[in-house]
């Protein structure tokens, strides 16, 4: 873990370096946004007519009095509301095609295919080392007002924290933060094995499929010919000779031991969270009472309203578990009776984020103004500070970025969001995304 | 002509085999010295129990008392107590009677004017707690849905318990020989490929092909050769309790019985398989048990410990011997003869009745029988052959013309197996939860078929019985449940009128001390006063 650590941290640099480089359009310019009714979602709390100052894509300053440096650029936005770039906890940014998706049966001596109704766990997938930007289409998620994302994919594997651009690059997109285990369960043997075994003790843990490869050599290897996605296919031509250079200048050693392993061992000892999605209520009901026999661990448990609300006392007993929800009103399962489970969650006092990108139609649906669905959360019993914080703070400190990303405050990434008005007003529109500190959409 | 006298030849020594077979398991089985399932089973149970005690101890202490008050208690296997008081704790029965105080700090049901009884126990049910059964390598233990809606369904007629057939699911074709072929039946599976017909179901053959043009069978021109008879192969049955949200409790135990199809019991060379089986079993036991009394007699000298530690040898290469002989023999059927399971088969003729009858006793294993509509007529052999019956009164089986006396179903079968001292337990007409509603076919009608019973002749005590703790006896669980005694689990009936009554709705269920459902709440059956 250790060695892990360094190699992250030997990369930020380099990245940071890049990172700069990119933002060269607002390099050394100071921003003063003025005017605006800041939401900081920190310890500043809301201020009116409040100054942001920005600069080299960070918050220099915050707050209501602030002096506006001679040279800075001063932008006025008046009746406009900032709050901070919404951070998604679980974004499915691709279906995972496994080979068993179609199953091959014979029918009195013949063969036949068809695809699998049933559940498969799929194949482990490590996302940073198998993302291919150009693949991905993150505009939804950026007309939407999100900042930052975990990526994972429907199956398992290892997630990455990743900043939607509309350009994407691999060195853009993928922040240092580590990513997390991710696993999707449903109530079989098979699926609740990949998680209850590597929970239970180490000698069991399977190792991680395939070899584990540095960030830096992914970075190189795209670089080289912009061909990650194969997995273990080499780059061809004088290209690959560069990569391997590259590759053995930032990641001299890889660690002896299997950083998968590692991970499930910080996972046990409550080091770090595991994300799981139930497929269903008894999933869920199954995964409390996996969690009783491992006290430890952590879980960022992402299930619909309707699988959750009969486990919702067994949740909070758990203390364990953050809820990862969707930002829905649902109906009580063989009824018509609707309930708002963030607000039950709440009251329970059960902690959770809300994922805009669950549920995808409805993200994509309501882009105009996106945070009408929790608009009518807060409508319907949910207090609108915990709405807000679902969507920012709350992710930012589940995902462990919390020290550089979820609020509005000093030194911090200027992701921001600007909305004419309220943002969770009926019509309010979101004008303006700002993604360290440049502007990535404007409506 | 010469393949004729071939089969001829081979039919005789089929024959001839069989024959030797009966004269053997006739000569191993000496003097019969039968038990009833549930000893064994009890035996088995009291090995385990040093170890669950040992759980409950590094458990916290007790937990809350619930106590119902006032309701007339249908005990089922002592007597009824009128107006009394039940107390439960950590899931469990702890006081029952007239004078009872309850603690303070109990939570109080008030069942005055109630009827209370042990929750039911369906013999016979299927798609509840478990959506699909788990494929091979799969657990059941994984599989369960604490939330299924069924199980309300269930809970609202009074079932809080029963047994769950874990194999069918889509009917033909799921139970294959040993090595087969995973088989699917398209028209039965969700996705159908298109070019699978329903004549390709009907009359396909492995050797069957499909016209590329029409899809309709091209018919083999070789004669059609009957498939070698196939090894009897169990169905899987798994006793669940319906605790509503409560996973913990759900499963009961897995593998309740030992069951073969019908039909792999049945015919000369079926049955002499059946024998062979069961007798290379049982020199597994007994080669099992040699082997434990010389390690036992090892014990205490050192000199003797070597010369039967040779012995002990020779027993475990018999064992291994045997075991390597063909298949490997199947633990359920270790522990059909051990007296730890039953053998559940369906028969319904007084031919297949007395077949099953008399094998049971000849290979000495206990034996339920499903159906059982001409039983009536051959009582005699299954009350020797201390055969149970599982029994649903409404079935009706047609009399064959010119036997109007002697075959088809007799509505006072019931009221003839309690005067004859067979046990049985009712099961609905149909195994499942479906929209047959409250009197209708499914399973919600289990309380109603028992009335039936009643009908037939049978007493209200024994029909009640036939769906508490008869079939809780088949399951081997009657410590558990099936009855109100103190020591058993608080699984609990509040009624708003007589058991059998069709008038009589569910108010509460408890299962294990906990309201698992609430009339007035869960909106299973419509809620309205009758007054």
């Amino acid at each position: 873990m250790n060695k892990q650590l360094i190699i992250s941290k030997s990369l930020g640099l380099v990245t940071a370096m890049v990172v700069g480089a990119w933002s060269l359009c607002s390099f050394g310019q100071t921003v003063a946004y003025t005017d605006a009714n800041l939401m900081t979602m920190g310890p500043l709390g809301q201020i009116e007519n409040g100054t942001l100052l920005v600069r080299d894509g960070k918050i220099v300053d915050i707050g209501k009095d602030i002096e506006i440096p001679g040279d800075a650029r001063v932008v006025s936005l008046q009746g406009k509301t900032v709050m901070p770039g919404i951070i998604d906890p679980y974004y499915v940014f691709k279906k995972t095609q496994s080979a068993s998706s179609q199953q091959t049966f014979t029918f009195r001596g013949r063969v036949f295919r068809r695809p699998v109704t049933t559940f498969s766990v799929g194949s482990f997938t490590n996302v940073a080392e198998n993302f291919y930007p150009y693949d991905v289409d993150f505009m939804p998620a950026i007309r939407s007002g999100i900042t930052t994302a975990q990526l994972v994919t429907d199956g398992r594997g290892l997630s990455a924290i990743a900043q939607p651009v509309p350009d994407p690059t691999p060195e853009m997109l993928l922040t240092d933060s580590d990513g997390f285990l991710f696993a999707k369960v449903t109530n079989q043997t098979s699926a609740l094995d990949t998680i209850r075994k590597n929970l239970a003790d180490e000698s069991s843990s399977k190792s991680s499929r395939g070899k584990s490869m540095s960030r830096a050599e992914m970075i190189a290897r795209m670089r080289a010919g912009r061909r990650g996605r194969g997995g273990a296919q080499p780059p061809t031509g004088g290209s690959a000779s560069e990569t391997k250079k590259v590759a053995e200048k930032t990641a001299p050693k890889k660690p002896e031991t299997d950083p998968i392993k590692d991970m499930w061992k910080a996972v046990r000892e409550g080091k770090k969270a595991l994300v799981v999605n139930a497929n269903n209520a008894a999933t869920v009901a199954h995964l409390n009472k996996m969690l009783k026999k491992s006290k430890d661990a952590k879980i960022h448990l992402v299930a619909t309203g309707p699988n959750l609300f009969q486990s919702l006392d067994d949740i909070g007993d758990s203390k364990n578990i953050t809820l990862v929800m969707q930002p829905t009103i649902d109906t009580v399962p063989y009824s018509s009776q609707l309930m708002n489970v963030p607000q039950m969650a709440h009251s329970k006092k059960i902690p959770f984020a809300i994922s805009l990108s669950l549920n995808n139609s409805q993200m994509i649906s309501s882009q105009d103004d996106p945070l009408f669905p929790i608009a009518m959360l807060v409508k319907s019993g949910l207090p609108r500070d915990t709405a807000l914080q679902a969507l920012t703070t709350r992710p930012a400190k589940m995902l462990g970025i919390d020290k550089t990303l979820g609020s509005l405050e000093k030194d911090k990434v200027a992701n921001f969001l600007v909305f004419h008005g309220d943002p969770l007003a009926t019509g309010s529109r979101l004008k303006q995304v700002f993604l360290m500190g440049r502007s990535v959409y404007e409506r | 002509m010469s393949v004729r006298t071939n089969m001829i030849s081979t039919g005789l020594l089929v024959i001839v085999m069989s024959c030797a077979a009966t004269l053997v398991t006739a000569q191993d089985d000496g003097p019969r010295n039968r038990r009833r399932g549930s000893e064994g089973r009890r035996a088995q149970q009291r090995e385990v129990k040093p170890e669950k005690a040992a759980d409950e101890q590094e458990k916290k202490e007790a937990g809350p008392i619930t106590a119902v008050v006032g309701g007339d208690i249908h005990t089922v296997t002592g007597s009824m107590i009128r107006g009394g008081t039940l107390l439960m704790q950590d899931g469990k029965i702890t006081e029952l009677g007239n004078d009872i105080e309850v603690p303070e700090g109990a939570t109080i049901i008030d069942a005055t004017g109630k009827v209370i009884t042990p929750g039911f126990v369906a013999i016979n049910m299927s798609g509840l707690g478990v959506r699909s059964a788990p494929q091979k390598q799969d657990k059941l233990n994984d599989a369960l849905d604490p939330f299924d809606r069924n199980m309300k369904f269930a809970l609202g007629v009074g079932i809080t318990s029963g047994c769950v057939e874990l194999s069918s699911r889509g009917g033909r074709g799921r139970r294959r020989r040993n090595g087969e072929p995973e088989e699917r039946f398209l028209g039965l599976d969700p996705n159908p490929e298109e070019y699978v017909t329903e004549a390709l179901l009907d009359y396909g053959d492995e050797d069957t092909s499909l016209c590329p043009c029409c899809g309709l069978p091209v018919l083999p021109t070789e004669p059609i050769t009957s498939r070698p008879p196939s090894q009897p192969q169990p169905r899987k049955f798994a006793a669940l309790k319906l605790s509503f949200g409560n996973l913990d409790s759900m499963l009961l135990e897995e593998n309740v019985f030992y069951s073969p199809n019908p039909g792999s019991l049945t015919g000369a060379l079926n049955r002499h398989n059946w024998r062979r089986e069961v007798l290379k079993a049982k020199k597994a036991i007994q080669a099992e048990a040699d082997k434990k009394k010389d390690t036992n007699t090892a014990k205490p000298g050192d000199k003797e410990g070597t010369a039967s530690k040779a012995g002990a040898s020779s027993g475990s290469r018999t064992a291994a011997s045997s075991s390597r002989g063909g298949s490997r023999i199947n633990p359920e059927l270790l522990r059909l003869l051990k007296h730890e399971i039953a053998l559940r088969i369906s028969a319904d003729t007084v031919d297949e009745i007395k077949d099953m009858a008399d094998l049971a006793s000849e290979l000495d294993y206990d034996l339920i029988i499903e159906g059982g509509t001409e039983a009536w007529l051959v009582v005699d052999d299954v009350s020797q052959s201390e055969t149970q019956v599982i029994y649903t009164p409404r079935r009706r089986r047609n009399a064959r013309r010119g036997a109007e006396e002697t075959s088809g179903s007799h509505v006072g079968s019931p009221g003839i197996f309690q005067k004859a001292g067979i046990p049985f337990a009712v099961s609905a007409l149909s195994s499942s939860i479906s929209l047959g509603g409250l009197a209708g076919r499914d399973l919600s009608s289990l309380p109603l078929e028992a009335a039936f019973a009643v009908r037939g002749g049978a007493d209200e005590k024994t029909s009640l019985a036939a769906i508490t703790i008869t079939p809780a006896r088949m399951l081997g669980l009657e410590d558990r449940i099936g009855s109100i005694e103190v020591g058993k689990d608080a699984d609990i009936l509040i009624l708003n009128g007589p058991p059998l009554d069709y008038r009589t709705y569910v108010e509460q269920a408890i299962v294990d001390g906990k309201v698992c459902y609430d009339r007035a709440k869960d909106r299973v059956y419509p809620v309205f006063d009758r007054e």
